[in-house]
């Protein structure tokens, strides 16, 4: 009878041995899942930042348009803005529109449309 | 290891160690038999019929040995007897390494020696007809026929009284458990420590959203990356193709008339100077997908 018990007792102890590997695996596995998130946010949060900043998004794009005009003595301007869009249209001289081109193209927005013609520029930029 | 001669009349032991123990011819039956079988495991099966007509008590167990000229030695034992007797001579069933008949581990001695009888613990004993019997009294009582049993060289035949196995004692069990529960505390612990780990990542995700400023869910998050991510590409592939038609254009020396990003495409008008020339070295990079040839000017539409 005793033999019997202390049989007993490494089943037991064997059995809450495979019972505690079984919720340890389980237990990792949610680990990873949780772990896996964890980074993959980090890794996106890096990418979202470095995106949204190689980029002007809405934040000063009238100020820098204003002041590559300015650079460019460029005055005669139309400069429309809506909610999404900011329109610049103006006619100058061939010398001044590849000054203000090589600029606009230097700064970092995001060019919807751009026309040049030979005297004259339709640029649409999202702001 | 001392090695004990068990009979009915064996002294309360002394020992507290492991024990071999000899049982005495009083404590088993044993028979020759001429058989036409092989294994030991054959005749073990057919030995309850056959030991049947010469013994009339129940709950036997049985051994046998295939002897040098074929035939087999067989025994029957009652378990129960024989633990009673141990229990007698106060010897527990753990202390038991192996448990030996007479009949076996004696008749070696007997044959490498001149003595027809010997003497174990008091116990006269001889082999009349092959067996090993009890007698009441040794016949030359000048002889002095006692054997050690401790200097015995005991055989590999050995009987076990329980059903476990003699090499899963108490003490292994006791081992093995120990190892176990050593494991199970490993894990617990491994299981307690990730959950910690697991329950300070929502806290690490929320502050990398409030850091970054990111959307709530990660499927929106992933969705606003893909666009950024399309139009980061297509903006720079704007100023990469505007940079290389202005190279062009220098290169061959011809002016750009028109030039315009809408949509997925740029459009560009050169002055018709070298039309064949241009394509050549646009078609080189990147695709074209319309070419309007005019008179004066040549527009190549290219996708962004």
């Amino acid at each position: 009878m005793i033999k019997f018990s202390y049989r007993i007792i490494l089943l037991i102890i064997v059995s809450i041995f495979l019972i505690s590997v079984i919720i340890l695996d389980k237990t990792e596995q949610s680990f990873k899942n949780d772990y896996d998130q964890y980074t993959q946010y980090n890794k996106l949060g890096s990418r979202y930042i470095s995106l949204k900043s190689s980029w002007l998004y809405k934040k000063n794009v009238d100020i820098q348009i204003k002041n590559i005009l300015k650079s460019c003595n460029i005055t005669t301007v139309t400069i429309k803005k809506s909610s999404k869009v900011l329109r610049v249209e103006f006619k100058t001289t061939l010398k001044q529109l590849d000054k203000f081109i090589n600029k606009v193209l230097n700064t970092n927005f995001i060019i919807k449309q751009l026309v040049i013609d030979k005297n004259s520029l339709l640029l649409i930029v999202e702001c | 290891m001392n090695t004990i001669f068990l009979h009915f009349k064996t002294p309360v032991s002394k020992f507290t160690g492991k024990l071999n123990i000899i049982l005495s011819p009083q404590l088993y039956w044993v028979r020759y038999f001429e058989l036409p079988l092989n294994s030991t495991k054959e005749v073990l099966e057919i030995l309850p019929n056959l030991f049947d007509e010469y013994i009339l008590e129940n709950d036997l167990s049985y051994y046998t040995v295939k002897q040098k000229d074929g035939r087999f030695v067989a025994f029957a034992y009652n378990k129960t007897k024989i633990l009673e007797y141990l229990k007698k001579a106060s010897i527990s069933v753990e202390q038991i390494s192996n448990i030996y008949f007479a009949q076996i581990e004696f008749k070696k001695f007997i044959e490498q020696s001149s003595l027809t009888c010997i003497k174990v613990d008091s116990v006269c004993l001889s082999y009349i007809d092959e067996l090993l019997v009890q007698i009441p009294v040794c016949f030359d009582k000048n002889i002095n026929n006692s054997i050690d049993i401790q200097s015995l060289q005991l055989s590999k035949h050995t009987i076990n009284l329980t059903n476990q196995s003699k090499y899963f004692t108490k003490e292994l069990v006791y081992k093995l458990s120990l190892i176990f529960f050593i494991l199970i505390i490993l894990n617990v612990s491994k299981i307690v420590s990730l959950e910690f780990k697991k329950s300070s990542l929502p806290m690490k995700i929320d502050t990398i959203k409030t850091k970054y400023n990111m959307p709530n869910s990660l499927i929106q998050t992933k969705s606003i990356i893909k666009a950024m991510d399309k139009q980061d590409k297509k903006q720079r592939r704007i100023r990469e193709i505007f940079g290389y038609l202005l190279d062009i254009s220098q290169q061959i020396q011809t002016n750009i008339l028109q030039i315009s990003v809408k949509s997925n495409n740029i459009t560009v008008s050169f002055q018709n100077k070298n039309i064949v020339k241009i394509k050549k070295i646009i078609q080189k990079r990147y695709k074209m997908k319309n070419i309007i040839n005019k008179r004066t000017s040549i527009t190549i539409e290219i996708e962004l």
